[in-house]
């Protein structure tokens, strides 16, 4: 890969697409020139600028082939399961039967901005009660209702107690609309008391004993119901093997996060990088191809770091990321106003923490569960928050509120204040709807405000004592 | 006696009872904002009333909150922060149809239990729990013994009640109307004379936690089954769905509730802006009743 890194238009990649092709770049057959997708409603992608890499062209193929994908599955005789909120844990179970594939039907929540919102799901779920006083992700009810957009699935499966209320209160809706949903159970997780043996999860907290073997036997009922959907059995061996696999995908992830979170030039944009963390959650639907999309974007971001080229100015300032965004194009504004991404947190870590491959399978996925950042406390969210910012030597954070999200009204705050407390570093809060562009030139103003914060903060710092300057954005990879 | 604040009808009175103190079920009136949750924006209006009367309490020995919504698991956290009281999160379960969910609430009891005897609190013994739980069995149900022959009678449903309440239920009288069914209390357990006897802990467990009919439980069946059942005994003419402001577990509720009843239904959303919803309420209210005459 020699090409000079750059953010490009669609239609610079139309043009990018057909030389490509013609110099002889191969990419799997599901990939095209990306106006195709425009044509059938994907219209934000027109808003976007891409990273001009036949990889992040892969990566971008990939995920808006994922319904196609879903389709041919249902054809070849694999079963759907529609895994709902745990974000990471019911689809490693499920992708250890030969003939499941799952997904995540809550990744609906984007398609009001993919589609600018031409695609009228929030339409149909204000028709049904569910109005904008819900986050975003009451497009799901929209996309089951008109099947447009994922095939149903056979099985749907979804978490219910310690998750949000916006997404238990639509699930339960879908429910009464007579789509049958197995329910298991993750508790709020909560330290473990003195008599109490504390076991430890991914990402380095602990729970108790007792919840663990809750979610353990949770766990258990969800694979009975995929074993009879698949009519085949998970036995432990199977699961690990599935673990591994899983892990393989978390740490392919954790290689290209360090890259373009840690490298002093950023080898990949934003908005790549939240494409690419996402296919942790369920692989896109094919956990092969992934692998596959993640190892050309992890070669792709080593040859750059490697070459010393990379995105925005030298001195862009380091923003750690906190919730994901309802309207994509905001990852491209950051960028344009002056920052780059250094470290996320899209409310899945679990999914990006490996698994542990040294317990009982199922265990080692209640624990996972467990881990799950929306399971527990705002505080041990933000004391995550503030050891990953610490790693990636972050400069400000950006707490990107969902808008009507229940767990929004009370974390930001919460999380706003431990990192202000213990990094003293500079915080926004900003609401972030599907789509942004009434809204862009406040947005902008707000990130502009954070990054000329953080700039003159260095420049103080600065005069103080130049060596930390120097110290400042070293690579961690 | 050492008084204990909780947040849930579901959290059995009894259980706090046996082990000597005072529990009392706070039922906020919204007339007090907390300056932690005052410029909070889409904190429900239940919560926001709950944590800031909780905080202003200076008598209570411990509080505990209910975790049956996320915000309500949320505010926990702000409570624990501003106050120098024990605090302790009850995990309900949201599921119920399995043993581990039952076996996760008789847990969570029993985790509460060892909270209120670190305050201060006896271990109860078998025989004090089984009287103790005897003794809210008998008592005696207060009757409105008011002539309403004439007025419109309503249902009611909705979360737990607050004490600001009674602003609006005044106006359903002053309507002409009256709630002859209401739904917002839990059932109370009915508990198994001769298994009380023999193991009273689990009966107690299982019994409040077979009573839990709400809207945050996953499948909700079984609060249509019960509203079903109680709207099917009576003959009322409507039904109020009364919800807080951002209690979204209610809100999504309201448009299938409304397809599903036998009677029109009226959905009063309370704001914490008591001056405001004042006439807004009152004007929906006499439309509705006037619809349902």
């Amino acid at each position: 890969m020699t090409d000079r890194p750059a953010q490009i238009t669609l239609d610079q990649w139309e043009s990018r697409y057909a030389s490509l092709l013609q110099a002889g770049t191969i990419w799997p057959d599901y990939c095209g020139p990306l106006s195709h997708y425009v044509h059938e409603g994907d219209r934000r992608l027109t808003s976007l600028i891409f990273d001009n890499s036949p990889a992040a062209f892969r990566l971008w193929n990939f995920l808006l082939t994922e319904e196609d994908r879903l389709h041919r599955a249902r054809a070849e005789g694999r079963r759907l399961v529609g895994a709902m909120k745990d974000l990471g844990t019911v689809p490693v179970m499920a992708f250890s039967l030969d003939n499941l594939v799952a997904f995540y039907p809550d990744g609906a929540w984007w398609i009001p901005c993919v589609m600018e919102l031409g695609a009228g799901l929030l339409e149909i779920a204000d028709q049904f009660g569910v109005d904008e006083s819900f986050c975003p992700v009451r497009a799901m009810l929209g996309a089951f209702l008109t099947e447009a957009h994922f095939p149903i699935p056979d099985l749907l499966v979804c978490s219910a107690g310690a998750v949000c209320d916006d997404f238990s209160a639509i699930a339960q809706r879908l429910n009464g609309m007579g789509f049958p949903i197995l329910w298991w159970e993750i508790p709020h997780r909560r330290r473990p008391e003195e008599d109490e043996k504390a076991l430890e999860l991914p990402g380095g907290r602990t729970a108790p004993e007792a919840q663990v073997l809750l979610v353990k036997a949770e766990l258990q009922r969800v694979c009975s119901a995929l074993e009879a959907l698949a009519g085949q059995k998970i036995d432990d061996a199977r699961l690990r093997a599935g673990i591994r696999k899983a892990n393989s995908v978390r740490m392919q992830l954790k290689r290209l996060r360090d890259l373009a979170y840690g490298a002093k030039i950023c080898p990949m944009p934003g908005l790549e990088m939240l494409i690419a963390e996402m296919l942790a959650i369920h692989f896109c639907s094919d956990r092969d191809e992934t692998t596959a999309v993640l190892a050309d974007l992890l070669s792709t971001a080593q040859a750059r770091v490697q070459a010393r080229l990379g995105f925005g100015e030298k001195d862009a300032v380091r923003i750690f990321w906190v919730n994901p965004v309802a309207d994509l194009r905001v990852m491209n504004l950051l960028e344009q106003c002056g920052g780059r991404i250094c470290g996320t947190e899209y409310l899945f870590t679990h999914a990006l923490d490996l698994i542990p491959e040294d317990l009982d399978p199922m265990e080692a996925l209640a624990r996972t569960a467990l881990a799950d950042p929306m399971v527990g406390s705002s505080a041990d969210r933000a004391e995550r928050i503030c050891r990953d910012i610490r790693h990636f030597r972050a400069e400000g954070v950006v707490i990107s509120r969902i808008p009507g999200a229940s767990h929004c009204a009370l974390e930001g705050a919460i999380i706003g204040q431990t990192v202000q407390e213990r990094l003293g570093l500079p915080v926004i809060e900003i609401e972030i709807p599907p789509l942004t562009d009434a809204m862009s030139p406040t947005i902008r103003t707000r990130l502009e405000a954070l990054v000329e914060t953080v700039r003159s903060q260095v420049c103080s710092v600065q005069r103080r004592d130049p060596e930390k300057i120097i110290n400042k954005g070293k690579a961690i990879a | 006696m050492n008084r204990i604040l909780y947040s849930s009808p579901h959290i059995p009175r009894q259980w706090i009872a046996a082990h000597g103190m005072e529990s009392l079920l706070l039922h906020p009136s919204g007339s007090c904002v907390h300056e932690c949750v005052r410029r909070v924006e889409g904190l429900c209006v239940f919560a926001r009333a709950w944590v800031s009367e909780a905080l202003a309490d200076e008598h209570a020995a411990g509080i505990v909150l209910a975790q049956t919504c996320d915000q309500m698991r949320r505010i926990f956290e702000v409570l624990c922060s501003q106050t120098r009281v024990s605090c302790f999160l009850f995990n309900i379960p949201a599921t119920w149809q399995t043993t581990q969910a039952r076996q996760l609430y008789r847990n969570e009891l029993k985790r509460l239990g060892r909270f209120l005897v670190g305050l201060g609190g006896c271990e109860p013994t078998a025989d004090v729990l089984t009287k103790q739980m005897l003794k809210e069995e008998d008592q005696p149900v207060a009757r409105d013994t008011k002539n309403h022959a004439c007025r419109i009678p309503l249902a009611l449903a909705g979360p737990h009640r607050m004490a600001e309440d009674t602003v609006w239920l005044d106006m359903i009288e002053r309507s002409g109307g009256r709630i002859l069914l209401n739904c917002t209390q839990p059932a109370d357990p009915v508990f198994d004379r001769r298994a009380l006897a023999c193991e009273p802990f689990a009966e107690l467990a299982d019994g409040c936690f077979d009573a839990i009919q709400d809207v945050f439980q996953r499948p909700n069946s079984k609060l249509y089954q019960s509203l079903g059942a109680a709207l099917r005994q009576t003959s009322v003419k409507g039904l109020i769905i009364r919800r807080y402001l951002w209690c979204d577990l209610w809100h999504a509720e309201v448009h299938r509730l409304k397809q599903w009843a036998p009677v029109p239904v009226l959905d009063l959303e309370i704001t914490d802006k008591p001056a405001e919803d004042k006439h807004r309420l009152a004007t929906r209210i006499e439309a509705f009743l006037e619809i349902v005459s």
